[in-house]
């Protein structure tokens, strides 16, 4: 994929050419692609495709060896996780990470570690109680006694306690039974229509197009198609290896 | 057994557990944060007995004000010897298991530094003082003051250091890295200054601890090693990274021991702490608090 030359559109983040590596292993090759700022932006592929590793690298994980990250027109290449998550970037991680031996509510006032989340910390506590129901009633259990739908919406709670403008998810729906993938999408339409610029990174290939503004086709660390999500869902390559067609 | 002596017993299990809590708190907050183990913990607590003892006898500075100058003296050493030697190599090292081995050799060295170069400036020569000896009864048991001081201050700052972790913002960050060292990154926690923080609060303890322990206990270069030997015992009773298991299991440990001699012989308690060590290790890897408690 070359570069997006279109000038005028007004990108959140703009990743360009970047090359990840996990210690010597590579994992992606010049990868591009674009985030609009009030979009639901998707990179799918399949396992070991780089998914994560380019989600780590945008949120300071892992280095980018080569390549730029820009956001909001800044460059983040040489900024701490820390830095990044003040600037607005929060990742709900792959796996979900929810802090086992926390309670429901520590886990939710950690994720307003950044200065400028503190400050509004009960605020929006209350509206991460609002969004999830469930999490309220278990406010003092150990995040490690949940189960594992309680965890993803503990984690994407923890996500949105830094007041992200980019919140990015790696795989939400994974190991979820449909009901909890719905509700997964839906709430992802909920918080995308408060204002926050969605990065979702899955392998539910047709839920996550029909939902996607724009999204990417990583295969084998290299970005291979790039379309709208309606558009992809219909292209033939997309049909015979991802939607079983 | 009569009633006071029982109370005695306790009462010194009680003391010396304190200690050990302060102690095993201060190494399992660098074990936990950063994964490193800290060999040279004994020797810091050696450096505050002599810090202590020195500025008592040559400049007649009261113990209870040398508190307050050993844990800010310890907490300087802790960052420096972070800053110079342990950041740049946590960034340095390819893999963890790379990391841990370089650390141990390093905290080794510094162990026999420390120790030699404070038989070399103080030679090896047994000191002591006497400070706030005066003996009063609780239950018929007498107590010295400077062991009930001692005993205050370690359960005070025990409770401080729980208080630092259950309550405030900066003490769930490091519960948070001890147990999701890159989630909590991702939260927006600053690793390296809890790095920094844990190192040189967990060299304050120890140094406090020597301190204390220089109130009533012999002083000499290489004091260390045993108090080392017994935070990690502590540690391990108490669960790694777990705090709160540290501060039970220096208690617990402390009243063992003291029972276990008074049952037996003074010569038998590193031979009975050392039993406690492999039985829990036997019965109870994860420590006796497991993981869940912090
Ligand atoms: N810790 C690691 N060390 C070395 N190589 C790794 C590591 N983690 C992943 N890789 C390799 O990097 C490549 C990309 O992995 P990545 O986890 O980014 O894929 P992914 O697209 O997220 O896959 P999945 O859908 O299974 O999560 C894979 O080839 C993988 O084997
Ligand atoms: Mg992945």
């Amino acid at each position: 994929m070359k570069p997006n030359t279109d000038k005028e559109e007004k990108y959140l983040l703009d990743v360009r050419a970047i090359s990840v590596f996990y210690e010597a292993i590579q994992a992606t090759w010049d990868v591009w692609f674009t985030v609009r700022e009030g979009s639901v932006t998707a990179l799918v592929g399949s396992n070991g495709a780089g998914k994560t590793a380019i989600m780590k690298s945008i949120s300071g994980i892992l280095p980018t060896s080569e390549g730029s990250i820009l956001f909001m027109d800044q460059v983040l290449d040489r900024l701490a996780p820390h830095e990044r998550v003040e600037r607005g970037i929060s990742l709900v991680p792959e796996g979900r990470k929810v802090f086992p031996y926390l309670t429901v509510q520590e886990n939710l006032e950690i994720g307003a570690y950044s200065r400028k989340a503190r400050k509004r910390l009960n605020q929006t506590m209350a509206e991460i109680f609002e969004l999830f129901p469930p999490l309220a009633a278990r406010r003092k259990q150990l995040g490690v006694s949940l189960s594992g739908g309680e965890q993803q919406m503990l984690a994407i709670g923890r996500g949105l306690m830094s007041m992200p403008s980019l919140l990015m998810l790696d795989e939400p729906s994974l190991g979820l039974a449909p009901i909890m993938v719905k509700l997964v999408f839906e709430i992802i339409e909920k918080i995308n229509a408060e204002g926050v610029t969605i990065l979702l990174v899955e392998q539910n290939v047709r839920q996550t197009l029909q939902h996607a503004e724009t999204a990417y086709v990583l295969e084998t660390g290299r970005i291979k198609l790039k379309g709208k999500g309606s558009e992809l869902l219909e292209n033939p390559h997309i049909k015979k290896a991802y939607l079983g067609l | 057994m009569e009633l006071t002596r029982i109370l005695q017993i306790l009462s010194a299990g009680l003391i010396i557990g304190g200690i050990y809590a302060l102690i095993a708190v201060g190494l399992n907050l660098i074990y936990g944060t950063m994964r490193l183990l800290n060999i040279a913990h004994g020797e810091l607590i050696m450096l505050g007995a002599y810090v202590t003892y020195w500025l008592y006898t040559l400049y007649g500075v009261s113990p209870l004000i040398s508190m307050i100058l050993v844990s800010a003296f310890s907490a300087l050493i802790g960052l420096i010897v972070c800053w110079s030697i342990f950041l740049p190599i946590i960034k340095t090292s390819k893999s963890a298991a790379v990391l841990e081995s370089n650390s141990l050799l390093i905290f080794f060295g510094l162990s026999v530094i420390f120790s030699n170069l404070a038989s070399l400036l103080w030679t090896a020569d047994i000191r002591g003082y006497s400070y706030m000896t005066k003996v009063f009864y609780i239950l018929g048991v007498p107590l010295m003051h400077n062991r009930l001081l001692a005993f205050l201050v370690a359960v005070v700052v025990c409770i401080l250091s729980y208080l630092l972790l259950q309550k405030t913002m900066l003490g769930k960050a490091i519960r948070a890295l001890i147990q999701d060292r890159e989630a909590s990154q991702l939260v927006g926690i600053n690793a390296r200054f809890i790095y920094i923080f844990s190192f040189c609060l967990g060299f304050a303890m120890a140094g406090l601890a020597g301190c204390l322990l220089s109130m009533f206990y012999e002083i000499t270069p290489f004091m260390g090693l045993p108090y080392t030997i017994v935070a990690f015992i502590v540690i391990v009773l108490g669960g790694l990274g777990n705090i709160f298991g540290s501060l039970m299991g220096g208690f617990l440990l402390g009243l063992l021991e003291t029972i276990g001699v008074s049952l037996t012989s003074p010569g038998l308690r590193p031979i009975l702490s050392y039993s406690i060590f492999i039985l829990i290790i036997l019965v109870r890897p994860k420590g006796i608090f497991g993981r869940g408690v912090y």
